[in-house]
């Protein structure tokens, strides 16, 4: 029996399921013949959270790729026969996304040095991200690597000589990479992937023993999965004794990662009995006006039945005016009943300066602002900030670049200095080849403070006996560091979330480089090097405690998707005017719409195409936040943003024309 | 609600094609141009777009937002709907930002000012 739930976002489809699965253990089914697949692995928490109670037995609740990792490693020695050339030891290791990320960009340096990309102008991480993201994409959507190839060739082939050029290097360091792991067995992502698709899951064997060992599968949020995901769906959908499935028809909207939900309306609704749920916020006023919108946008005379919805709007020329009325409206709502949790401020991208000014205004009125965006770097956390520095301190065979506000924010922390002591201390450090200058060295005492003075011939000659140290283990160091130096300093709860972050990643990161670069000793220090170029490592996945009773701050994207983020009484849409409302998915190395299954021979990107894929993406993004909203909506402009640039965008014409009663 | 004279009435009156207005400076070229401009809003003349108005400097781009923007409260009108005020530059800028992988430009690109180039080519003389 297979069945599927339809319905906007927050309906209730999640539940629905953990319900069906509840009811499939009443009845007697183990919960170790029951597959989960959810979308996210804070969704899976959720789900294990929901679940562990009542549920005796082992929870099967993973992601796609969580699950395919899981398989492959179970499964290697299949996989391994078939695969060319010997491997070195018994396992495969998996790389994380950082490391596939630092290595891609360690190929991409080298070939600028050897003058690639010439005219590409980019960051060198931007452009490692795109090559990692179309391999990820082809493996994802099943399209053969060589075909991928000639799909990004045809792009190139659009403009000049120097642009097929730029993608011909692309072409060739993907090659590269992938021949590289799949000879040192280090599994990226997309290869993971293939490896998963075209050696086990093409096995009839495998599928056999899949299906006696799972006998019923729970996948939720289908609109969301790639289409490899979906064809593991769809072999459920014939051979288990039952599937229950979720199904957003208005969400996709991570199409930049693969989802392809076109391939569940055609593949999977057809296979399935299915039983529609209605969102009792999204209907009339607040569906009406929502539908309006999309009208607008797409061009559409609508006649407009109500704007109740809409709340108020705040245009102004001022940025610093348009916040301090969001405050001000803010301030009202709670004055007026509201809980702050009931109200989250929308804005298009995570925007520090935004975080930073609105929190400061509503703290002035004693009302907290959380921002619940889904990264956060790791160097602005001062604990991590330390470990890092502090390693590259100790690095005795190579002076590894140092950053002067980091050092002196380091020594800040350790040495509780004042910021004026401690730029004296990093301007001394920096000018003695990153060496600790001894404690006796003149004027240095008295520049420190003899309060201080101690502290710091401790702290050097901690620092002096690593550098003196041959072969240092970083994942060691990391822990000497935090032991040692970091934890007296009583460190909060996010400081703890930062260094196991650094100690998690610093770990993997060493695993598959050790196995990728075999046996190179710089891989050690290579994750200082990773996190100080801004590669992925350098961001911290950070999730803030939801329900705090603070006004919630996100971008339109993670509020929609965040299953710890729930409806609220109000959104304020923030910057309207923004186009970042409506960005393109296209990038100068990818495109994530061409790297799909929508592709077909001789079609050709453009700006007609763009265009309705923006809107399109805009308008699903309007009906999940609308979906996610009990009372109404209040929109915001300002003439520049943050970084000031003019804010132009369709999203503020659209609620323009709607005033005007539609067109 | 202003009186044109009679050769600005002219100018005020045109609706097709393309037209150039030779004046000196004191005119009332602006001034002329903005009521133009809210009357083809006024009659919706520019949908389903907008009207583009380039200019030069910065501060003719406020000028004529502001003379349009009091035109079209005369009629009723949101100040602000309808038309952009752009300089060369903004406009060109406006044109990059639509679709920069075009031209393999990184999405996150930022203009950077005379000193930021100055010291750049410094760096570089070196």
């Amino acid at each position: 029996m297979n069945l599927l739930y339809s319905g906007p976002g927050n309906s209730g489809k999640t539940t629905a399921l953990q319900n069906e699965y509840l009811n499939l253990i009443d009845k007697g089914v183990r919960s170790d013949k029951i597959l989960v697949l959810a979308r996210s692995t804070l969704d899976v928490s959720l789900w294990r959270k929901k679940l562990k109670s009542p549920v005796l037995g082992r929870l099967n609740i993973n992601t796609y790729f969580g699950f395919v990792q899981e398989q492959l490693t179970t499964y290697w020695p299949i996989v391994e026969e078939r695969l060319p050339g010997k491997m070195r030891s018994g396992v495969p290791i998996f790389m994380t996304v950082e490391a596939a990320h630092y290595l891609m960009m360690q190929l991409v340096e080298e070939k600028l040095n050897q003058g690639g990309f010439s005219d590409v102008r980019s960051t060198t991480d931007a452009i490692a991200i795109q090559l990692i993201d179309n391999m990820n994409l082809a493996a994802v959507s099943k399209i053969p690597l060589e075909e991928a190839f000639a799909r990004l060739r045809s792009l190139g082939a659009s403009g000049d000589a120097q642009k097929a050029a730029a993608f011909q290097d692309a072409i060739e360091l993907m090659k590269k990479f992938r021949e590289n792991c799949l000879q040192s067995r280090s599994i990226d992502y997309s290869l993971m992937v293939e490896l998963y698709t075209n050696i086990l899951f093409s096995d009839e064997k495998y599928k056999e023993n899949l299906h006696d060992t799972y006998h019923y599968l729970i996948a939720d949020d289908i609109d969301e999965t790639v289409p490899v995901a979906q064809d593991l769906i769809i072999s459920f959908l014939k051979k288990a004794k039952g599937a229950f499935l979720a199904y957003n028809p208005w969400g996709g909207h991570t199409d930049f990662f693969g989802a392809y939900p076109e391939g569940v309306k055609q593949n999977i609704l057809p296979l399935c009995r299915v039983k529609e749920i209605k969102n009792k916020n999204f209907e009339g006023a607040m569906a009406d006006f929502a539908g309006s919108i999309e009208g607008i946008l797409r061009g559409k005379a609508v006649n407009v039945k109500a704007s109740a919805p809409l709340k108020g709007q705040i245009i102004k020329d001022l940025r610093g005016a348009m916040l301090k009325e969001v405050a001000d409206r803010i301030t009202e709502l709670i004055r007026s009943g509201t809980k702050p949790g009931e109200i989250a401020v929308i804005c298009p991208l995570p925007d520090k300066v935004l975080e930073f000014d609105l929190g400061r205004r509503l703290a002035e009125r004693e009302i907290g602002l959380v921002s619940i965006n889904r990264t956060k770097r790791l160097l602005d956390q001062p604990f991590a900030q330390a470990m890092v520095t502090l390693a590259a301190l100790c690095h005795g065979q190579r002076q590894l670049p140092l950053n002067y506000s980091a050092l002196v924010q380091c020594m800040g922390l350790i040495l509780d200095l004042d910021p004026i002591r401690a730029g004296l201390l990093a301007d001394r450090i920096l000018s003695s080849g990153n060496n600790l200058p001894d404690i006796d060295e003149e004027g240095l005492k008295e520049r420190l403070g003899f309060r201080n003075a101690e502290k710091y011939r401790e702290l050097h000659h901690w620092v002096k006996s690593r550098k003196e140290q041959e072969d240092v283990d970083l994942r060691l160091l990391f822990q000497q560091i935090f032991a040692q130096l970091l934890a007296p300093l009583s460190p909060e709860e996010e400081d703890l979330l930062a260094v196991r972050q650094v100690l998690d990643s610093s770990a993997k990161v060493y695993k598959a480089l050790e196995r990728y670069n075999g046996g190179d000793d710089e891989k050690n220090f290579s994750f200082i090097d990773l996190v100080q170029k801004g590669t992925l490592a350098a961001d911290m996945l950070y999730r803030p405690l939801v329900n705090q009773n603070k006004v919630i701050l996100t971008t339109a994207l993670n509020f929609i998707l965040n299953p710890n983020i729930a409806a609220v009484d109000y959104q304020f849409w923030v910057d309207v005017g923004s186009r970042c409302w409506m960005r393109s998915i296209a990038k100068e190395l990818a495109n994530p719409w061409v790297m799909s299954r929508r592709w077909r021979k001789g079609l050709v990107w453009n700006d007609g195409l763009d265009q309705k894929i923006r809107i399109e993406k805009l308008s699903r993004l309007i009906r999940g936040l609308f979906c996610k909203c009990k009372k109404g909506i209040f929109i915001a402009y300002s003439q520049l943003s943050s970084q000031g640039f003019e804010q132009d965008g369709i999203l503020r014409e659209a609620f323009e024309g709607l005033m005007e009663g539609g067109l | 609600m202003i009186k044109l004279r009679p050769d600005q009435r002219e100018v005020a009156a045109y609706r097709g094609g393309q037209l150039a207005v030779p004046a000196v400076p004191g005119a009332g070229k602006t001034t002329v141009l903005a009521h133009l401009a809210a009357d083809l809003i006024q009659e919706g003349l520019h949908r389903p777009g907008k009207i583009l108005i380039v200019t030069v400097m910065n501060s003719a781009v406020s000028n004529f937002a502001r003379r349009i923007g009091d035109f079209l409260k005369e009629r009723g009108l949101p100040r602000t709907a309808g038309y952009e005020v752009k300089t060369l530059h903004s406009l060109a800028m406006g044109i990059l930002k639509e679709r920069p992988e075009f031209l393999m430009i990184n999405q996150n690109f930022q203009v950077i000012d005379e000193s930021t180039q100055r010291s750049l080519i410094g760096y570089l003389a070196r």
